[in-house]
């Protein structure tokens, strides 16, 4: 972390991080309207219309960073908010240790060769294939990560963003696949776990909305994962 | 009276927990920065809470008092159940990034795609598996 605060924003990012909350809470309005559709998600679309009303207006990105780049502070926060779940599922945690730790371990370690191989086997560059390593770890730690390790941390967050959004999209029906049902308290963690592993903040965020438990266990092994691939792969590159 | 007395004490608890967090994030930036250690500093900050919290905890419970931050858990609810509004701005800098992506997004899809709805129904797989073993 270069700097830890961005500058003040002026008017105009003032302008443009109001607009940005406004887009959200409509996004979830709508959402909400619509039943909660896996589809309406706020993140997708409220970006989506920003990226068009920047392009159509001609708006240079510094403007728009000026006040959004405050939003990316209060993601670090929120990074830091993990250790609240963390902390208050620290009995099921030690109960279950063992599975918990193996499975979130294999699961972020298959994620991350999953994408590292390809990657590799395709040619791309090292720089390349040191973002992608930090595909499944949530996204302020993807960003601190890929600086860490020499690849390119705006990339690692629209990867890491991206990852997620078609994770949260496929879960529904991979999961039935799978035979892992909703209703029975280990197929609620297991749908947590693979998701806080695999999806991070945005599977996180959509297993909070699904129920309390699944929520807890994605906020759990998102955090877990964050930190044990934080400290661990520097090691690797 | 008392209304507006529970309001305050509400209040000061949010601000004690935005506060919270917020110290556990300089101070993670602070010892990352004096120690070079290469884990991002909101990892360090996540390590950092967790070890506020046991150590209030233990403290209280030698007072003989429980241990409840009530104003912290609203905060981090908050900012956990709206994080996908923070990631708005990193979809946004997409914008700047287009030179790139036209070169490598196909190549980085056809590589993140098929890695995901993988490895998702596998995790939970195995977490299942694991967990009839330790309970047989």
């Amino acid at each position: 972390m270069t700097a830890l605060l961005p500058a003040l924003p002026n008017a105009e990012g003032i302008f443009w991080l109001v607009l940005t909350c406004a887009l959200y809470a409509l996004g979830a309005r709508v959402r909400a309207r619509l039943g909660g559709s896996l589809y309406a998600q706020p993140l997708i679309w409220a970006s989506l219309v920003l990226i068009i009303i920047l392009l159509l207006g001609d708006v240079p990105l510094t403007a728009y960073r000026s006040g959004g780049d405050w939003l990316i502070v209060a993601l670090a926060l929120s990074t830091v908010a993990i250790g609240v779940p963390i902390y208050d599922n620290r009995h099921i945690i030690r109960a279950l240790a063992k599975p918990f730790l193996w499975a979130l371990a294999a699961g972020a370690t298959g994620a991350t060769l999953l994408a590292v191989i390809p990657a590799y086997v395709l040619g791309l560059n090292d720089v390349l294939v040191a973002t992608l390593a930090t595909k499944s770890v949530t996204t302020p730690i993807a960003m601190g990560l890929a600086q860490e390790i020499g690849g390119l941390p705006v990339l690692a967050m629209l990867i890491v963003v991206f990852t997620g959004n078609i994770a949260v999209l496929m879960s529904p029906l991979l999961f039935r696949l799978a035979g892992i049902g909703t209703s029975d308290t280990n197929d609620i963690a297991a749908r947590g776990l693979a998701l806080g592993v695999v999806a991070t903040g945005i599977g996180t965020a959509e297993a909070v909305r699904a129920s309390h438990l699944m929520g807890s266990f994605a906020g759990l092994a998102m955090g877990v994962n964050g930190v044990l691939t934080g400290l661990l792969l520097p090691l690797f590159f | 009276m008392r209304r507006a007395l529970a309001g305050t004490k509400i209040i000061a608890g949010l601000i004690g927990g935005l506060s919270t967090l917020i110290a556990c994030l300089l101070a993670a930036a602070w010892l990352k920065t004096i120690s070079g250690f290469p884990a991002p500093a909101p990892v360090i900050g996540i390590l950092l809470l967790v070890l506020v919290l046991v150590g209030l905890k233990f403290t209280l419970k030698l007072a003989g008092r429980d241990f409840v931050p009530t104003g912290l858990h609203k905060v981090a609810t908050f900012l956990l159940r709206h994080m996908a509004l923070f990631f708005i701005p990193v979809l946004v800098l997409l914008l700047d990034q287009t030179a790139l992506l036209h070169q490598y997004g196909l190549i980085l899809l056809l590589i993140i795609v098929p890695g995901t709805a993988l490895a998702l129904p596998l995790t939970a797989l195995l977490f299942l598996r694991l967990m009839k073993k330790q309970n047989a």
